[in-house]
This record gives C-alpha cells, structure tokens and sequence, in this order.
C-alpha cells in the first residue's frame, strides 16, 4: 500500500515501463496512439472535412481519396482524421468527468458508511437498474430538446449514467482500505477525514479506477456512436464515426466504403482501449497485490 | 400431277386461313385495354388476397386535431371537387355543378345522384350539410371557413362561408374537406356527436385499425361499381412504420409489398438517395412531381437578411443542379418558384440563376465577407440535413459563413417561433389539392406559418386568393411571381415529387395510382 500521493505516483508511473513488456497492453496502446495521432495531426494529414464536391460524390478508394468520398463528395479519409479527434476528446472527457465524479461519491459512501452509505448505495443500484444505454437516450432526447449544443448534451447524458460505475467500484475499494491499520494509526494520529481520503485512501484506489476508465474509455466511444447512429449524437456537419456510419447505411449496396471505415475505426479504437485497459489491469493490479 | 398440284394449294390456302386466324387473334389481345387483360386475370385468380403496403405515418381512424389522416382522407372520403392543376380548374368529384352566391360568399352545389357511402347510405345534400356542421365544430380549417350549410333539395346543398373570396372553393378540394356519412358519428348526424370512425364514398372501407401500427380496409363494392373496375385484393393492409430505413427493410424482406411517401407530402418519405438503388435492385420506381419547392426561408424580419441585396447573394450562390445530384437527379432542380405546370409560372418568366462571379463581387461590394448566418433544420429531416451541409458549402464560397443548427424538432419549433434564426429549410405548396391553400398558409399577411410577406406580396397573394375569375386571378399570380422574385423572398431550391416503391410482383397503373397528386392503391394488385 501506498502511504501517500507522492509514494503512488513514482511507484505507479515506474510501472508505466513494464506495459511495453506487456503484449496486449502494448498493442492497444499503438492502436490508440495512431487513432489519438491521426487526431491530432488531422489538419496537417487530411483536407478539410466539410468541403463538399458533388462532381466527385461516391467515388471510391483511390490514391486521391484514400477512403473514397460520401454522398457529398466529402474525403473520407479527412473526416475519418477529424472525427477521431472529436470522438476521443467526448470520450477522455466523458471518462474523466465520470471518473472524478464516481470517485468522489464512491469514496464518500464507503468511507462513511450508516445512512449516507444507505442513500448513496441505493442511487447508484437505481441507475443500475436501468439500461444504460436507454438511459442515455432518453436522457439526450429529453437535454436536446431544451439545448441545441449537441456535445455538451452527449457529454451530461453520459456522464449522468457512467459515474455510477466508478463509485461502485470505488465504494467497494474503500470499504476494503479504511479498515487497514495504517489507516487507522492515521486517525490516532488525528488526521481529518477529508486528509485520509485524499492523502491516503484514494492513492491506494486509484489502481483499478484507472484500469476501468481506460476499459471504460472503450465503451464510451461505442456510446458516442452508438448515438451518433441514432441520429441523437453530434450533429453534421461535424464529423463523427457513428453518424458517417448512419449517413452511409443508404449506399450499403452501392458505395460500401462510406460505412465500412467508420465501422471499422468505431471497432479498432474499441478493442484498443480494451487491450490497453486488460494489459493495464495485469500490471497495475497483480503487482498491486503483492503490497 | 394435276391433282397432287390442286391439293398443295388447298393445304396452301389451309395454312394461309390458319395464318391469318392467328395473327388476328394476336392483334386483337395487343388492342385489348390493360384492364380487359386484368379482368381476365382475376378471373384466372392470379392476385393474392391481400396488398400490404408499408407507410410512415399513423392513420389516425379515431381522429386527431385535424381529424383522421390524410390517407383515409383521399381513399375512405371523397371531396365534392378536385382540382386540376395544369389548367387550374376545379372539376366535379361528388358535385356535378356549383354556383356562386352573395358575391362568393355563398356556393351552391348540385349533387350528383345514386352515390352511396360504403355502409349503403345514400349519399345526398343532408350528409353535406352534416359534413360542413361537423368540420365547423371540430376541424381548425372547418372553423375558419364556414358559417354553415343548408339543404335545398336531397340533391342540392348551399354552403355559407366566413369571407367571400376564392380560397372558400380551393378549400373544397382540399384533404380535410371529404364528405363523411352522418353515420361517422355517435348519434348518428349530430356534428357535436363522438367520432366513431370514418365512413365516405371513397374505394376504401375501414375494416380493423390499431394505432400507430396498422389499418386494414376493404374495397367499397358502391366505389368500384361506380368507376367500373374491379379490385385486385379483398384486404387492403396499410403497415405503419415510421423509420424510413425500416420502411425500406420491409420491402426488400418481402414483409410489405409497396412503400410510399406519406400523402401529405413533404416528410416521411422513401429516402430520394434509395430510389435509384432500389430501382437497381429491381424494384418498381413511381414517380410523380408535385408542386411542392423545397426553399431556404429568411428571418427576413432581422439583419442580415432584411437586405434584399443579402438574400439575392444567396439566390445566386445555390447551385441548384448540385443540390438535386445529391438525390441522384431524382428530383428537379428549382429554378423558378413551382413547377412549370403551376399556373402563371411559364408566363412570369422568372429563372432563378446560379452565378456565383456576381454574388461574390455584389458580396465585396457590401462587404459582407465572413458574415455569419446560422441555419436551423429538424433533425428528423434527413434530406435537408444533406442539403444544408451542401449549401453551407455553397455560401462558403461567397463569404458566408453558415452556421448548421440540427436540431431536436421541439428546440426547432421553439427558435422558429422566437426568431432565433437566420435562415431554415422550408418548403412551399403541396400536393396538386394544396397549391392555393398553402399560398395563404405560407404567404398571406394572416398565416402563422408565412415564409415571406411584403407590402407588396402580401397584396399580390391576398388578390390571387379572393379572385374567382380564373384570367385576373393568373394575372395576380405572374405579378406575385415576379415581386418575390424581385424582392428574392425565398430561394427555391428543388421541386419534390411524391412516390411509390413495389415489388416486381406488384400490378400498377400509373395512371391510376397518380390518378391524383397523392398515390391511390384502388386498381394495385399483387400477383401470386
């Protein structure tokens, strides 16, 4: 166990080397180090995204197209590049937010336990009572018809139904740590609450908070395009891989490309967060075991 | 020698007689009507039972704000006229005649005689009379037209309206103008009765409904006997599927027969992008243009586009033949303000022009370059959705910068009301029964739902709406041309069609299924 943030950090961030040892961890961190630099660099790698030419509408792969065109005669290839960027941003976002905010209400409910575990833990069995992804749909439905920004929609509606599963986790950590003896020689010793949780519950948590926000990452994605398909995720023109694949599915027959490299980017980025996530797990949490 | 000689021109002659039979027999199947052939067709049995057809909006048979929907309305009810575009005429459909009373405030009309509801009533100026009550008590339209009705004689009826103008006879053929029996109601004939559901004179009857998921009709025999043709199905099966892609789905499972636009026009529409594949796929495409033009509506009210100077920059950014290859040509692009056949349009003579060169130097020489616009379009509306990214493109070029908002149709309703917009895909008239009450619906100074309205056309449409006399009143209607032209109101931006998409299996006359603006599934059959 780690006796304080600093202790966690150099021990954690040591371990950051052996991922490179670890295969699945290895490849799902190239996987999602292309997609984040295909991101990043998009405005120097791709064309603009939005520009539209009919004359050139449906074409396929081609060394001038690498991806083929849409319906509008847009460069796949270019709002393939961009929309990574808008997806991984929703999806870091979605997963931070989520993870801070999961953390802290998991964390507060554990620690304390009596009533306020008692109200905390049936909010959280609430919202998993309920599927989630209807939830968020509903949730959208409900957050677009009264805002017409379209992100920051996406982004409440999941992180109202993705924290449950952080503090879930987290609560369960917690109940486990606060009962060590070195926690409560900290409490002989007459720290605050707020001090154990912070200086020494939650560094000794943050393991496999970290390893289910980056599986978490995964799911995110698929949410944001799940959405996106439905219509209810990020508006067009802005490009994002679920609504290319929903604006793709008329020409299925006639021009494939439009749906197939969405679809393949939305299941690519998917499995490499959850290689990374399943690597990370095996190198933070087994060596985590030992302490 | 002589004899083998004689016989060879007897067996001559046999063959030539025999020839002869044969090629008149053939000639006089290819001069049989295409429904003497299907007469015998269905002699032979060769239909299935049942047409299931595949359509996105709920029929409504208990009824609704606006009363049932409006496929019951052009296939359960019918109106006393219809009207024919190309000539710009009202034809009789259950008047033989009318006459026009006080000025136009008063229309008398004749009946015609022997037609019955498909329950077996007669059909005669009492069930008009309770028609008018009925709509003036429950329908918004019914309301704001009528005073009331009177019965002359059993075939005569007189019908009061609030204003003498010409719209009270456009209104006539309207879709919610169908004559109901007075058995359509509980008490039967009272207009303040409970909608039952509806009865009419129309080729359908209602057999069996479920909401937002089915509505299954019978032929009515009264119908068919009246028009001299036979039906090709004894169950008429309307599957309600309201997302387009499933739509699509069903039909090439098998699961529908045919899909269609919805009657109305304008949404829920088999996606114009399918129509092509589908054909491809070896599905029957029907087509027929309506004069319904897909526009961009102004805030005109607020800068920017206040300036008649701003909207003509737009006029002449919008690449109309761009705009309709994105539906793989399916529609025509707009450039005047309806469809040729849209009386006046030929004379008006107003093209609308793409030249970017001038809208680009007229922007440099407002200085209006990187003048932000934002556009609102409801996200339920798919083609716009494309359209509108084409057109932001499209303004790009010329300095504008546009501002796509899709929105959640509740969000879209609440800027449009508020104004919070600059400009919106819109769309102006309708199907063939639609040209002159959506002129007043989108154009008159008293509409709620108006897309451009000046001093000057503002008059203009107000002019067109009360002259009866069919030479003035296109006289008004080349000058209200002209001046939304001139004033670049709206940008036209295509003219819509109205569609059906079928099996191979399935029987169409097109005539028939086009009989009016709206597809009619009367004469469809669904060979087995």
């Amino acid at each position: 166990m780690f006796k304080t943030f600093s202790e966690f950090s150099k021990t954690n961030f040591k371990k950051i080397g052996v991922i490179f040892l670890n295969k699945t961890a290895f490849i799902g961190f190239i996987i999602i180090l292309t997609i984040t630099l295909m991101g990043i660099l998009a405005p120097l790698i791709a064309c603009d995204p939005y520009e539209a030419d009919i004359s050139e509408r449906l074409q396929p792969p081609s060394l001038k197209h690498l991806f083929g065109t849409d319906e509008l005669g847009r460069d796949i290839f270019a709002r393939i590049a961009h929309g990574a960027k808008t997806t991984l941003l929703l999806a870091l976002t979605i997963s931070l937010l989520s993870m801070i905010i999961g953390s802290i209400i998991g964390a507060i409910s554990g620690y304390y336990g009596g009533k306020i575990d008692d109200l905390l833990g049936r909010i959280i069995d609430t919202f998993l009572a309920i599927p989630e992804f209807v939830l968020n749909i509903a949730l959208v439905g409900v957050l677009s018809a009264a805002y017409s920004d379209s992100i920051l929609n996406i982004v409440v509606a999941i992180v109202l139904t993705n924290w449950v599963t952080y503090a879930r986790v987290t609560r369960g950590i917690v109940m486990s740590i606060k009962e060590r003896e070195f926690i409560l020689c900290t409490k002989a010793l007459g720290a605050g609450d707020s001090w154990i949780l912070f200086k020494h519950i939650i560094p000794n948590a943050i393991s496999p908070i970290i390893v289910l926000a980056t599986l978490n990452m995964g799911s995110v994605v698929m949410t944001v395009a799940s959405l996106g398909f439905l219509g209810l995720g990020i508006q067009p023109p802005t490009p994002e891989w679920g609504q290319m694949l929903n604006s793709g599915k008329n020409y299925i027959t006639t021009a494939p490309w439009i749906m197939f490299f969405p679809g393949f980017f939305i299941a690519i980025s998917i499995l490499g967060f959850n290689m990374l996530g399943e690597g990370l797990r095996d190198v933070l949490e087994k060596r985590n075991i030992k302490y | 020698m002589i004899e083998e000689k004689s016989i060879t021109r007897r067996e001559f002659m046999k063959y030539v007689a025999v020839g002869c039979a044969v090629a008149m027999g053939t000639s006089f199947l290819g001069c049989m009507k295409k429904e003497d052939v299907v007469k015998q067709e269905i002699q032979k049995n060769i239909y299935r039972d049942e047409f299931i057809l595949g359509y996105g909006k709920d029929h409504k048979l208990k009824g609704g704000k606006w009363g049932i929907g409006f496929f019951p309305k052009t296939h359960i009810l019918e109106r006393l006229v219809e009207y024919d575009l190309k000539r710009d005429e009202y034809i009789p459909s259950l008047a033989e005649k009318w006459v026009l009373e006080n000025d136009g405030k008063a229309i008398v009309f004749e009946l015609k005689k022997g037609i019955k509801f498909s329950d077996g009533e007669e059909f005669n100026a009492e069930a008009v009379k309770f028609s008018v009550e009925w709509l003036k008590q429950n329908h918004p339209l019914g309301k704001e037209t009528f005073e009331g009705a009177e019965v002359i004689d059993e075939h005569t009826v007189l019908i009061n309206y609030k204003e003498a103008k010409f719209l009270n006879l456009a209104k006539m053929a309207e879709f919610h103008m169908g004559i109901m029996s007075p058995n359509s109601v509980s008490p039967a004939g009272d207009p303040k009765g409970k909608f039952v559901y509806p009865i009419g004179t129309g080729p359908f009857k209602v057999v069996d409904y479920k909401e937002e998921q089915y509505a299954v009709y019978e032929p009515n025999p009264y119908w068919y006997e009246r028009m001299g043709i036979k039906p090709k199905f004894k169950r008429f099966i309307v599957k309600i599927i309201k997302d387009e892609d499933t739509r699509v789905m069903a039909l090439r499972s098998g699961e529908v027969d045919a899909i269609s636009d919805y009657s109305h026009g304008g949404s829920d529409y088999t996606p114009r992008n399918m129509l092509d594949v589908l054909k491809r796929e070896g599905f029957k495409v029907y087509k027929r243009i309506i004069p319904l033009t897909w526009i961009v509506a102004f805030n005109y009210e607020k800068e920017p586009f206040n300036d008649v100077k701003i909207r003509e920059i737009v006029d002449l950014s919008v690449n109309r033949d761009e705009i309709v290859k994105i539906f793989d040509n399916q529609v025509l692009p707009a450039k005047t303000l309806f469809i040729e056949e849209a009386p006046g349009i030929r004379e008006a003579n107003r093209i609308y022009k793409y030249d970017p060169e001038v809208a680009r130097a007229l922007a440099e020489e407002l200085g209006i370059k990187g003048t932000k616009a934002s556009m609102i379009i409801e996200r339920e509306q798919g083609d716009q959705i494309l359209v509108g990214q084409l057109i932001q493109q499209q303004l790009k070029n010329v300095g504008i910068d546009v501002e796509l908002n899709v929105l959640e149709s509740g969000a879209y309703k609440e800027r449009r009301d508020s104004g919070d917009y600059d400009m919106r895909i819109y769309y102006i008239g309708g199907t063939d029964r639609r040209f002159y009450l959506r002129m007043f619906w989108r154009f008159h100074p008293k509409t709620k739902w108006k897309v451009y309205v000046s001093e000057r056309t503002g008059e203009l449409c107000d002019r067109i709406l009360t002259e009866y006399d069919k030479n003035k009143r296109k006289h008004y209607l080349i000058e209200f041309y002209k001046a939304v032209y001139e004033e670049h109101g709206v940008v036209p931006l295509y003219f819509d069609i109205m569609t059906v998409v079928a099996s191979q299996k399935v029987d169409v006359e097109y005539g028939e299924l086009f009989r009016y603006a709206e597809p009619m599934f009367h004469s469809v059959g669904v060979r087995i």
